[in-house]
């Protein structure tokens, strides 16, 4: 998109995340770093870990978010976009406004998710604890990069959430904020989709809200990214298998997790 | 690094939202690809220096005796180059407030086009900037025409798009963690078997 923000941050943005990841498989799909801190105790049975809402909102997040991306790349980049859309023989640069009346409605699908999931999580799960930096993230996540970087033996046991996680929790309200406000803008005020291309420059404002909305959007997909590779890893099988069946054996537990904050957290949700 | 760009004159834009017509001749540019139509966007990448063609079209009966492009302010001129039988005047600032190339001392007959050639430095802000050609006919008559390119920042690292090299780069990414669980599977499969 010519006016929307260079293709090189965009697309760099994703091609330096990636190359990350790449990095962290890399040094320990061969070593595995295990836990060397000790285990405080011992726990049996199986654990609720996300209940129905949660899994739900989480998976419906997630098709939400597939759809957007879709049809956002092919509105940023209809060129680079049309060899998927000839492989699925839909049209694209003819029906600009039917992708933005998609990419906005689960938009809108995406801001009600969001107010469940505050309702449920803040509101009666009182779960926003689980989510606030604690002392031992900072520890841990200097204990880790040692390990990657250095190949150090350390390796610390986790909480619920590690710090990594804590701080891509936190960039998704940050980036649906800016993502908000600068495609209601575009939307209401600027909408460059019905115009013609040279006069996408005339009607963008000076705080050129389609670069934002592109730099955070482009951002928020390159976390994404890095959330479903840890996700797939084999060594966190577990905690995906989790977000399935809402389930994690104490077997699991004791492998990786602290012990004690685990069971604080998840004591309210016992089933059994 | 020098590229080609054609501002076709008359141009047709055809994006499939707006069409704009600045010469009903144009219509052969269009390919028809069933419902899409091919997109021609004359762009060029920023700061660079460009060699443009300006194509111009003589519409009516009469021949086209002059051609006049204007150079957009930000674009700043290089060279122009002279058409066999045509003479080549060039106005610079402070004459004019952009740099003006005359072409005249020829003719376009009608129904025929001549292509006018001149380099430029594209300017280093991202925009677009319209040209103003002025063709006059035998009889004194004037048409004027707006045809633009867009200044973009550039979207490829030696001739690749960004866009192939992230796509790529991402396939690898999340095929990795796939691969290693393929792996360990194979794994388990060889301890089964020889145990």
């Amino acid at each position: 998109m010519p006016h929307g923000a260079p293709e090189l941050l965009t697309y760099g943005t994703l091609i330096v995340f990636t190359l990350g990841l790449i990095f962290h498989w890399s040094r320990r799909a061969f070593r595995h770093p295990v836990p060397t801190e000790p285990i405080s105790g011992e726990i049996k049975g199986n654990f609720m870990v996300f209940d129905k809402v949660q899994r739900t909102f989480h998976w419906a997040t997630t098709v939400s978010f597939v759809i957007v991306t879709f049809t956002g790349i092919a509105l940023y980049d209809p060129f680079a976009f049309e060899p998927i859309t000839d492989l699925l023989g839909i049209p694209l640069h003819t029906t600009f406004p039917t992708y933005v009346f998609v990419h906005v409605v689960f938009s809108g699908a995406l801001a009600i998710l969001l107010i469940i999931h505050i309702i449920w999580d803040v509101g009666k799960l009182k779960g926003t604890r689980s989510m606030l930096p604690t002392k031992s993230d900072f520890r841990d996540v200097i204990v880790r990069a040692k390990s990657l970087l250095q190949g150090t033996e350390e390796y610390p046991r986790i909480n619920k959430y590690d710090s990594f996680m804590k701080n891509f929790h936190l960039y998704l309200p940050i980036a649906f904020i800016v993502l908000a406000i600068t495609g209601v803008y575009q939307f209401l005020y600027a909408p460059w989709w019905v115009v013609p291309i040279e006069r996408h420059f005339e009607i963008e404002p000076p705080w050129r809200p389609t670069v934002l909305h592109d730099l955070f959007g482009f951002l928020l997909i390159a976390l994404v990214f890095g959330h479903t590779y840890f996700s797939i890893l084999p060594v966190n099988r577990s905690i995906f298998n989790a977000m399935l069946s809402g389930k994690i054996s104490a077997e699991e537990i004791m492998k990786k997790y602290r012990l004690q904050e685990f069971i604080n957290r998840i004591k309210k949700q016992r089933p059994k | 690094m020098l590229f080609s760009v054609s501002i076709l004159f008359p141009i047709q834009q055809s994006y499939g939202h707006a069409n704009i017509f600045i010469g009903k001749l144009a219509e052969h540019e269009i390919a028809g690809h069933g419902e899409e139509e091919e997109v021609h966007i004359p762009s060029s990448y920023l700061g660079v220096e460009e060699t443009y063609t300006v194509v111009v079209l003589n519409e009516r009966n009469i021949s086209t005796t002059e051609v006049q492009v204007i150079i957009p302010q930000g674009m700043e001129l290089i060279s122009a180059e002279d058409r066999e039988g045509w003479k080549l005047t060039i106005l610079r600032p402070p004459l004019v407030p952009t740099p003006v190339l005359i072409w005249n001392g020829s003719s376009i007959p009608a129904g025929k086009n001549e292509g006018f050639f001149f380099s430029l430095r594209n300017s280093p802000n991202i925009f677009v900037y319209y040209f103003a050609v002025v063709q006059t006919y035998e009889d004194g008559e004037n048409d004027v025409w707006r045809p633009w390119v867009q200044i973009i920042s550039p979207t490829n690292i030696a001739g690749i798009e960004y866009s192939t090299v992230a796509f790529w780069v991402i396939i690898v990414g999340v095929a990795l963690p796939f691969v290693e669980r393929a792996g360990e599977r194979i794994v388990k499969k060889n301890r089964v078997v020889s145990t």
